[in-house]
């Protein structure tokens, strides 16, 4: 859950993947996919330089880092401004280093190929999300050529909700290194595209680059916590007066005449 | 909540129900799903009243006394703490 916030997109992925059904078959995206499969497992470490691009209504956010992976999951990714952490997998823990020397640590998920990366890249049909995803059948754009890089694109159409579409984009080393996603919750929509540039595929990395202990004067992030701006018991509530929907008001003054109680609910449906 | 409100409505529990963010459209249909009796105001998308009331989270729940002040306030709802408070009040 900590992560979230890390890679939101990233997790808003794996929540796509999994609500997806099939879809009609396409020899072709089924084909691409076991050469990916057959890349990524061939992969024993990268290193790349990463880019994500996050367009949520009319806000565009990039951020820009770089990525080391070794077999098995170990990772290393830094991320630059304005999100500024660094992310350290030995395989076993999975510490996320923050600003002001702060830190979250957490178990590495376990099972095969844990997607460490947003937006899905170097996606593993192998993983247990990659396997949802090959059940989908998965169709096959064609090539599409970005920056000077060829990349054969395979779509995804997840059913509604969330309604939304992912773009694949493998490599001429048939490694998924360039994503597209397009995501409508009904409210404001996203687009994020996310690419690998700068990429070295099986380079030595020391296991030491994966290592981290925390120096003493580290703080373990805690989340803020949702009730520490509550008014508090004893204080006087603030007065309001809002409208309904059918378009009179309610003021907390009025209201509470003649009561000797009055709750104050706060909620929403979507 | 509908519930707590028609048992103790008429022992001096006045109940209103801030909406964030929802538009006047789906809260109607909501009542009227949820055959809603208590007071239910739009509190809009960024409303100050949500600021004001140190809101972070949602259900979030005040019982005040008939003065308006504090008796208790927490994130979620727990039914059983809002009683007490509620029963601190003669309410019950």
């Amino acid at each position: 859950m900590r992560l979230r916030r890390a890679f939101l997109s990233g997790c808003a992925l794996l929540g796509i993947v999994s609500a997806m059904a099939s879809a009609r078959a396409d020899e072709k995206a089924d084909a691409l996919l076991k050469q990916v499969a057959a890349a990524r497992k061939a992969v024993q470490s990268l290193t790349a330089d990463i880019s994500v691009n996050q367009q949520v209504g009319s806000q565009v956010r990039t951020i820009t880092g770089t990525v080391k992976i070794k077999k098995p999951d170990m990772v290393h990714i830094t991320i630059g401004a304005p999100v500024n952490r660094t992310i350290i997998s030995d395989g076993k823990t999975l510490y996320v280093l923050m600003p002001g020397n702060q830190y979250m640590k957490q178990p590495v998920p376990t099972g095969p190929s844990p997607d460490f990366l947003p937006g899905n890249l170097l996606f593993d049909p192998q993983s247990a999300i990659g396997a949802k995803l090959a059940e989908s059948k998965p169709r096959y754009l064609g090539t599409e050529t970005v920056a000077g890089k060829t990349y054969r694109v395979l779509a995804l159409t997840p059913p509604a909700p969330p309604s939304a579409t992912m773009k694949l984009y493998v490599d001429a080393n048939n490694l998924v290194t360039r994503t597209e996603t397009d995501m409508n919750n009904g409210q404001a929509p996203l687009k994020m595209v996310a690419a690998l540039s700068n990429i070295k595929i099986n380079p030595n990395v020391a296991v030491a680059e994966f290592q981290y202990t925390p120096p003493a004067t580290a703080k373990l992030y805690t989340e803020p916590s949702v009730d520490a701006n509550l008014v508090p018991v004893g204080k006087a509530a603030p007065a309001f007066s809002l409208p309904t929907p059918a378009g009179s008001h309610v003021s907390l003054a009025d209201a509470g005449k003649g009561k000797k109680a009055i709750m104050v609910n706060f909620w929403f449906y979507t | 909540m509908q519930k707590l409100y028609s048992e103790l409505k008429d022992k001096g529990l006045e109940l209103i129900a801030i909406n964030h963010g929802d538009s006047a459209d789906t809260i109607t249909n909501y009542i009227k799903e949820g055959h809603f009796t208590f007071d239910i105001v739009m509190g809009g998308e960024e409303g100050s009243v949500f600021k004001d009331y140190g809101v972070q989270a949602f259900p979030t729940n005040y019982v005040l006394d008939p003065d308006g002040k504090v008796v208790w306030r927490g994130v979620g709802f727990d039914e059983t703490s809002i009683r007490a408070a509620l029963e601190k009040l003669g309410v019950k």
